[in-house]
């Protein structure tokens, strides 16, 4: 008994010592991932970019802005486009982007500082800031020969799609370049690739040898206004700095900018009400509606509120009965009660959409085209005059040719967002029996990502509820998922006037193309009803006004934007 | 002699699992639906390669050795399972056990105190509760831990953090550290960090180890050997330590044996609710990402914890229990 009392103390003091130990053994932040040689930056040639504001006076600078971001510290890699790294440099961050956006969505030099592009399209003769000073955060020059390399980089080694359409390169000085592009999508080139596309740097990249896969220290050596130069991975904290006072002749009023990953956007919310952070960035992830009432009346806290760009709609699906006949579609969309769908998804702020879907916050939005509505008269009217009535006298309409329909409703498989497609789904089934369509909720693609996966590659759906993202939004619009090809997740759309305007889109070479094919689009929508948005809604990004001024709210994007770090000034 | 091929055996038992665990953990991935490839790249990915450049599976098919016969990829499995090689995370690109080494650390720092401390706090009230049953001091205490019994842990968690950390601001709403320290400061700060899930995790535990305890202390109270051992005029307290603790006290190691078996994934959603980097929000997190690398290694780790407390538990048992001692384990 003795020897097994000793045993056991002698077990219980090691635990013991191992608790109390425990404190002790967090580790010292790490050492910087990159050497800090900061960017010595020249003035600004006429064609730089200056979106918004002038020099700013001298009004104070930010000595450190706290970021709160849902997004994990790993991976961090100039090729990764997820994690907080990734993510924070949608906004011409730490990487160099070629271009970025400005409030109005509309497409502004950075890295690339002037284009121009041929009348057919087939190639854009582009001016680079490679004369301008700038410097990789590891203190060598940031050169043309980077710029080839990138896009040979993304073409062939990274596989991206952003600069696919790009065949050929030619040096024409060391500030210019001709980008060949057979196909005639030069604007779409630039529409695509503006935030995402960063440049990376030769002397790096060329010597790696699984690109993807790497994740060493080089990896996040880029030549935006920031470089990461600690990496806290128990506080799951990124510190970046910038790299002088000023990034291409403009004054960066932020001088420290702190990252912080959250778990959950509850975590994140619970830390701007405490001041924790001073902003939150999630892309294309607003925070719920639901979740408003929280934050709605904290002192010093902006709701962030803006017209999102991402939206819920109805895609049908053209490679099965009935969905492939354009009266039953119009049927489906006279039947949907878009009060209550608009109440669901965006709370009282929730807007009955457009049936030309694309949102006024997006451009090429037809302002002529009116709203979706109700109106469940006219929609039995079309069923009944196409056919789909009730033979049997069961309650419910049959196919024309006289087989039972049960229209299958499959909801986008969403963890985060899935009680909400599961909600939408049974407003729309509801909708729909109301005027005698059956519909079945498609279960199995609620709670498995690898059904409603196949679902989708095969295109057999009928009516699937889907999310538009923002950063689809931005360009393509949300008709992209009803495009049929490859560069869609899941268009069947048959229609040949659908595919052509779509092309066009796709093929513009300017702005004014651009909206034509747009407007052409939203009309196909209303008249062919290819697919239905269930609303517009706001996006909320809250962020602390107590604290700093000259936040500029991008619609749908948020106060973390390119333009935040020449803008922000503390208060007084 | 008995004692030794008693653990001989228990240890022989123990290899097996372990290596029944490595074998399910290799045909895991194979027999999953789908090219084996895709769970290797993840599925973004694979699609992408497919898309892009097809001949490139086969290359990567050939550079995991999936081209070769089933037993020769087995063999090779082992091998590197061995030198503890479980290759990269998909969504972190990270090698497996670099993750699992720090991510382990932080869940030990976390389940180790609670269940030193819970398991003595749980003990001592137990048999305290026990031997006075109905007293007043059972009533309360035992009401208490059972209501926090039955509260699901993540739910716990939820009203601890919103009550203490976000309304009160006694305590950091989540997370290791604050970031930006170091040495002493950092340490402390860690400390404040751990306190609210500690005392959840403690809470919970102490809970369930008051009810085992109390529970076998009540059935044992009885026993004609107490009653024995108080009519030798035996004071109450000599009875409980000497008597009734020994006998009561097997069970109960071997429920803080299988807490330590289950130590890393133990506090899943308490590491979730309060952004603990630990192994049970990496196993949270893999599986939302469909990491099968990453939770390959987490589920090894956590068969072979298990399969060792398991062993330790019946290397206890031979230390503790004169049965086993005498060779009368098996009639047990």
């Amino acid at each position: 008994m003795k020897r097994s009392k000793r045993f056991l103390s002698s077990l219980l003091a090691v635990v013991l010592l191992a608790a109390l130990l425990a404190g002790c053994g967090g580790k010292a932040d790490e050492p910087a991932p990159a050497p800090t040689t900061a960017a010595p930056a020249t003035p600004a040639s006429p064609a730089s970019p200056a979106p918004a504001a002038d020099p700013a006076p001298a009004r104070g600078v930010v000595e450190e802005l706290r970021v709160g971001i849902t997004k994990d510290i790993e991976p961090r890699s100039l090729t990764s486009e997820s994690g907080s790294f990734g993510r924070m440099n949608y906004n011409a961050f730490c990487a160099g982007t070629l271009l970025v956006r400005d409030s109005e969505n509309q497409i502004r030099p950075n890295l690339m500082t002037d284009w121009e592009i041929a009348e057919d399209g087939s190639y854009i003769i582009a001016t680079f800031a490679t004369d301008q000073g700038i410097t990789w955060h590891d203190g060598e020059p940031f050169t043309i020969d980077d710029v080839i390399f990138t896009i040979d980089f993304m073409n062939n080694v990274l596989s991206s799609g952003y600069m696919s359409k790009v065949t050929a390169v030619e040096k024409l000085s060391d500030t210019q370049l001709k980008l060949i592009i057979p196909d005639h999508a030069a604007y779409f080139t630039l529409g695509n690739s503006a935030v995402f596309v960063r440049v990376y740097p030769k002397h790096i990249w060329e010597n790696i040898e699984d690109p993807k896969n790497y994740v060493g220290e080089e990896a996040t050596i880029g030549c935006g206004p920031y470089k990461l130069v600690n990496v806290d991975e128990e506080a799951r904290v990124m510190t970046y700095e910038a790299v002088g006072d000023t990034y291409m002749g403009r004054e960066l009023t932020v001088k420290k900018v702190v990252v912080r990953t959250y778990d959950s956007q509850d975590a994140l919310i619970m830390a701007l009400i405490n001041g924790d952070v001073d902003a939150m960035n999630d892309y294309s992830n607003p925070i719920s509606a639901t979740m408003l009432d929280s934050i709605a009346n904290v002192p010093g806290l902006d709701t962030g509120k803006s017209i999102n760009q991402g939206l819920f709609e109805i895609l049908f699906g053209f490679n099965k009965q009935p969905t492939d006949d354009a009266a039953f579609r119009k049927a489906v969309r006279l039947a949907l009660d878009y009060e209550l769908l608009a109440y669901t998804i965006g709370g009282e702020d929730g807007q009955i959409p457009g049936m030309g879907i694309i949102s006024p916050a997006s451009v090429g939005h037809d302002p002529s085209i009116g709203k979706v509505y109700r109106d469940l008269d006219e929609a039995a009217a079309i069923l009944d005059g196409a056919g789909y009535v009730d033979k049997d006298g069961d309650g419910y309409r049959e196919k024309p040719d006289g087989t039972p329909m049960d229209v299958l409703v499959t909801p986008q498989f969403n963890k985060t967002k899935a009680a909400m497609y599961q909600r939408l789904a049974e407003i729309i089934i509801a909708n729909l029996d109301e005027v005698g369509i059956k519909c079945t909720l498609d279960e199995e693609s609620v709670r498995n990502s690898d059904h409603e996966s196949a679902l989708r590659k095969s295109g057999e759906y009928e009516i699937v509820i889907c999310y538009s993202t923002q950063g689809v939004a931005y360009y393509k619009t949300s008709y992209l998922y009803m495009f049929n090809n490859p560069i869609s997740m899941w268009g069947t759309c048959t229609l040949p006037e659908f595919d052509a305007a779509y092309n066009d889109l796709l093929n513009a070479l300017n702005s004014e193309e651009y909206d034509k094919a747009a407007y052409r689009l939203q009309a196909i929508n209303v008249e062919e009803c290819v697919g239905i948005p269930l609303a517009w809604d706001m996006a909320y990004y809250p962020y602390r006004t107590d604290k700093y001024e000259g936040w500029v709210n991008y619609p749908g994007w948020g106060v973390i934007n390119p333009e935040t770090w020449y803008n922000l000034h503390p208060i007084g | 002699m008995k004692r030794i091929a008693y653990l001989a055996e228990k240890l022989f038992s123990a290899l097996l699992v372990v290596f029944c665990i490595v074998t399910v953990n290799f045909f895991l991935v194979r027999f999953m639906p789908g090219d084996v490839v895709m769970h290797i790249v993840g599925e973004d990915e694979y699609l992408n390669i497919m898309s892009t450049n097809p001949e490139k599976i086969e290359e990567i098919r050939a550079a995991y050795g999936l081209d070769a016969d089933f037993f020769t990829q087995f063999v090779r499995y082992l091998k590197k399972t061995a030198a503890l090689d479980f290759g990269s995370s998909f969504r972190t690109k990270a090698p497996v056990l670099d993750t699992i080494l720090f991510r382990g650390k932080w869940t030990l720092y976390l389940a180790l105190p609670t269940i030193v401390i819970s398991g003595l706090i749980g003990g001592f009230t137990g048999l305290l509760c026990g031997w006075g049953e109905e007293k007043w001091y059972d009533r309360l205490v035992t009401r208490v831990f059972l209501l926090v019994n039955t509260i699901p842990s993540n739910c716990l968690a939820i009203l601890f953090l919103i009550a203490f950390a976000f309304r009160l601001k006694w305590f950091p709403i989540g997370g290791i550290t604050s970031g930006g320290l170091s040495g002493w400061a950092r340490t402390a700060d860690i400390f404040r960090h751990i306190q609210l899930p500690l005392i959840v995790l403690i809470l919970y535990r102490t809970a369930s180890n008051h009810m085992l305890m109390r529970s076998t202390v009540t059935q044992l109270h009885g026993e004609q050997y107490i009653d024995t051992a108080l009519s030798k005029g035996l004071t109450e307290r000599l009875v409980r330590s000497r008597h009734l603790l020994k006998n009561a006290l097997s069970p109960y190691i071997t429920s803080l044996c299988m807490q330590m078996g289950g130590v890393f994934a133990g506090s899943m959603m308490v590491e979730v609710v309060f952004s603990w980097k630990g192994m049970g929000s990496l196993i949270y997190e893999s599986v939302n990402a469909k990491d099968f690398p990453m939770l390959q290694g987490c589920f090894l780790l956590i068969g072979v914890c298990v399969v060792a407390f398991n062993l330790l538990s019946d290397v206890l048992y031979a230390v503790i229990d004169p049965r086993v001692k005498d060779g009368e384990h098996e009639k047990v």
